[in-house]
């Protein structure tokens, strides 16, 4: 197995290494030298949050959501085809709590004879449907909790994933990928040649012109570092040989958009379930399990009115391995379950400017927070047309 | 159990393959907008399969890359779409979902029916640059060139020559509906001037630019717009102003496209006593623009009644 991962891996590698050779060349004799026609589609997102809570410290403080005024993320995006052979995207973003980071940064293929696009780099991984979406395309200010909890709050690795479209009547699509397993929550293996692996399959259904149904299933596994998820990494003890993660996800999205005047209206309904265990020396230990069920309904050209239910649940068993990303206190004896109803109304005015009223009521282990958020989205630039 | 999921995944492969090989029989052809669909069925007749993308009630600058189009994608031979940028929000997401090597741009399978028009024959393209804050604008100029049914003609040749280079083996088939369709569309079209020819001159406001094409034809001139920039509603005041103009100008006709909500071009029309003009943007978003040809004679028909009830 691993024999024919490295096989793979060595070819992907050859391929980019061909093409960057030619790049080499092409700069030496450039036929196009600098031109600006070829420069890539930069786009800008920023997102400015001013955030009040009843508490004077949040419960749940995430990706640079924290009281006051805040810019949460300012991510910069640009795409272009490389060559007749590959495209490649990449978005960096900045968030006032976290830093500077390179989000994705990926090459897919354009042709290849069969059916199937490879994607290679660092890139939001195909687990479920929201893990793909980015900061600003997330129909409410952050992460479902349980994406939060597993993923911390996403699964963008350095990894290759092959998706192929089955000949089928109905689209269904079956994606596998290897990751490099350097998720802080999930892998951060000892062992650099510890990957992971993934695979998902979606499938979506025209149930009639106007209404689209989309079923998916996903699962990851990978080895982990023999040691906490805190900060310190805190080793686990020599008791304890191996350890695995692994995770399940299922998710669904139904999706309602009349065909005459579809710029006016819509409503989706969409959810996924999420169950992880780990797997300590031959034994199943957790889980950590949760979902979100969200409802997006535009009742006007310009106008949303969103509603979210998140909730998930620790055994106790995990709480050293996924440390909450909040700043609460609880019994390290007990199992943990936070629940949160989140409400928005959004105004739209065009594709590239948003602004959001977000009201929170968070329950984690029964200690109670209400939060009120508002939002300023904006794009500038050329941004690629967000996936279905 | 491993050795199972390889031979499903094989067989799936395979499958797929195959599917590939037993379909190029027949031409499947998909186009973005059915007015397209339309011209491409009357070269290609019984020896193409034709699947258009969008409805003609669907307005094809705001179409979502439904997967389900994907799957009609990866099965195709030719992909044929009406280029300067319409289709730029959604078919590029829809052409690399496919994963069919076919429709990849430059290939043979992927034809931009723009490219038919002379750079000059396209209307409105910004001079002096584009940004945002002039709203929805086209920086390559007007998309909706069929709106003008000469312009059917170059782009009928092209759709013809591109199914002789995928399908040689029907060349004179195409080549024989190619010049009955010509002869048609020229009989059509002076027909069709000769029924106008009192519409020249006469004053319009769109709801939306949409339509110039088919007014630039017909000598009507367009004396100004109900929404504030292209896609962006009015506000009060350039409603106001837009009354305001229409009164000094006389203008007695307001068209909408049938995918747009009417009702504050409805506003506009009823503050001046001027007809509301809902007309069918594309082929077949209402009864009786069945095909390109009824699409024609439906804007004339109804532009002409409008007139001749002022």
């Amino acid at each position: 197995m691993k024999r024919s991962m490295s096989i793979i891996l060595c070819l992907v590698s050859y391929h980019l290494s061909v093409n960057c050779s030619y790049g080499q060349l092409s700069a030496d004799a450039a036929a196009t030298g600098i031109s600006r026609a070829f420069n890539p589609a930069l786009s800008v997102n920023g997102l400015f949050d001013a955030l009040s809570s009843n508490r004077s410290k949040p419960l749940w403080e995430e990706r640079g959501l924290v009281a006051g005024l805040h810019y949460q993320e300012i991510c910069l995006e640009m795409s272009a085809n490389v060559d007749v052979y590959l495209q490649s995207k990449v978005a960096i973003a900045a968030e006032e709590e976290g830093g500077l980071g390179v989000e994705e940064a990926y090459v897919s293929t354009l042709r290849l004879p069969i059916p199937v696009v490879i994607r290679g780099g660092k890139m939001l991984n195909t687990f479920g449907r929201h893990n793909l979406y980015h900061l600003h395309h997330m129909a409410f200010a952050e992460a479902p909790m349980i994406l939060e909890q597993v993923f911390g709050p996403n699964l963008n690795e350095v990894s290759v994933e092959a998706s192929y479209l089955a000949p089928l009547p109905w689209y269904m699509d079956i994606t596998g990928g290897l990751l490099d397993g350097k998720n802080a929550r999930l892998f951060d293996s000892e062992k650099s040649s510890d990957l992971a692996y993934l695979c998902h399959l979606d499938n979506l259904w025209d149930l009639t012109d106007e209404i689209t149904l989309r079923l998916g299933g996903s699962f990851l596994t990978g080895q982990k570092g023999l040691h906490y998820g805190d900060a310190e990494r805190t080793p686990i003890g020599p008791d304890t040989t191996a350890l695995s993660s692994r995770v399940w996800g299922a998710d669904f999205h139904l999706k309602w958009r009349p065909l005459q005047f579809g710029r006016y209206r819509s409503f989706t309904l969409q959810g996924e379930y999420v169950h992880t265990q780990l797997d300590i020396d031959g034994r199943l230990t957790g889980p950590l399990h949760g979902f979100f069920l969200q409802a997006l309904a535009q009742i006007h050209l310009m106008w949303w009115l969103q509603a979210r239910y998140d909730w998930y649940d620790r055994s106790k068993d995990l709480h050293r391995f996924f440390p909450e990303p909040a700043t609460l206190s609880y019994d390290l004896g007990q199992n943990i379950a936070g629940k949160r109803w989140s409400f928005s109304i959004a105004f739209v005015p065009t594709e590239f400017s948003a602004y959001r009223l977000q009201y929170s009521i968070i329950d984690l282990g029964g200690q109670k927070e209400k939060q009120i958020l508002a939002q300023l989205n904006v794009t500038i630039g050329s941004h690629p047309a967000h996936k279905y | 159990m491993r050795k199972r999921s390889f031979a499903v995944i094989f067989f799936l492969i395979t499958m797929g393959l195959s599917l590939h090989k037993a379909e190029a029989r027949q031409l499947k052809v998909v186009t973005t907008l059915p007015s397209l669909a339309s011209i491409t069925q009357s070269i290609g007749g019984e020896y193409i399969d034709l699947y258009s993308i969008t409805r003609g009630v669907q307005d094809a600058h705001y179409i979502e890359a439904k997967p389900s189009y994907m799957v009609r994608m990866n099965r195709a031979d030719l992909l044929i779409y009406s280029g300067l940028e319409l289709e730029i929000g959604w078919l590029p997401l829809l052409i690399q979902g496919a994963r069919n090597d076919r429709l990849a741009v430059g290939s043979p399978g992927n034809l931009n029916a723009s490219l038919a028009l002379p750079e000059e024959d396209v209307l409105e393209k910004p001079r002096g640059g584009v940004d945002r804050s002039m709203g929805d604008v086209h920086p390559m100029g007007n998309p909706h060139f069929l709106l003008d049914p000469r312009k059917s003609i170059p782009v009928a040749e092209l759709i013809a020559d591109r199914l002789i280079q995928l399908d040689p083996e029907h060349q004179a088939q195409f080549e024989e509906n190619l010049e009955r369709f010509k002869k048609m569309m020229e009989e059509k079209i002076a027909a069709f001037e000769r029924r106008a020819e009192h519409l020249k001159g006469q004053k319009v406001v769109c709801y939306h630019v949409h339509w110039s094409y088919l007014l630039e034809w017909l000598g009507i001139e367009t004396a100004g717009y109900v929404e504030l920039r292209p896609g962006i509603p009015p506000t009060p005041k350039h409603k106001r102003e837009i009354i305001q103009l229409m009164r000094e100008r006389g203008v007695k006709v307001v068209i909408v496209s049938s995918w747009k909500e009417p009702t504050r071009a409805q506003e506009v029309a009823n503050a001046v006593g001027a007809t509301l003009l809902v007309l069918p943007g594309e082929v077949n978003a209402m009864p009786g623009a069945d095909d390109y040809l009824t699409w024609i004679d439906y804007l004339i028909t109804h532009l002409n009644t409008a007139f001749s009830q002022e």
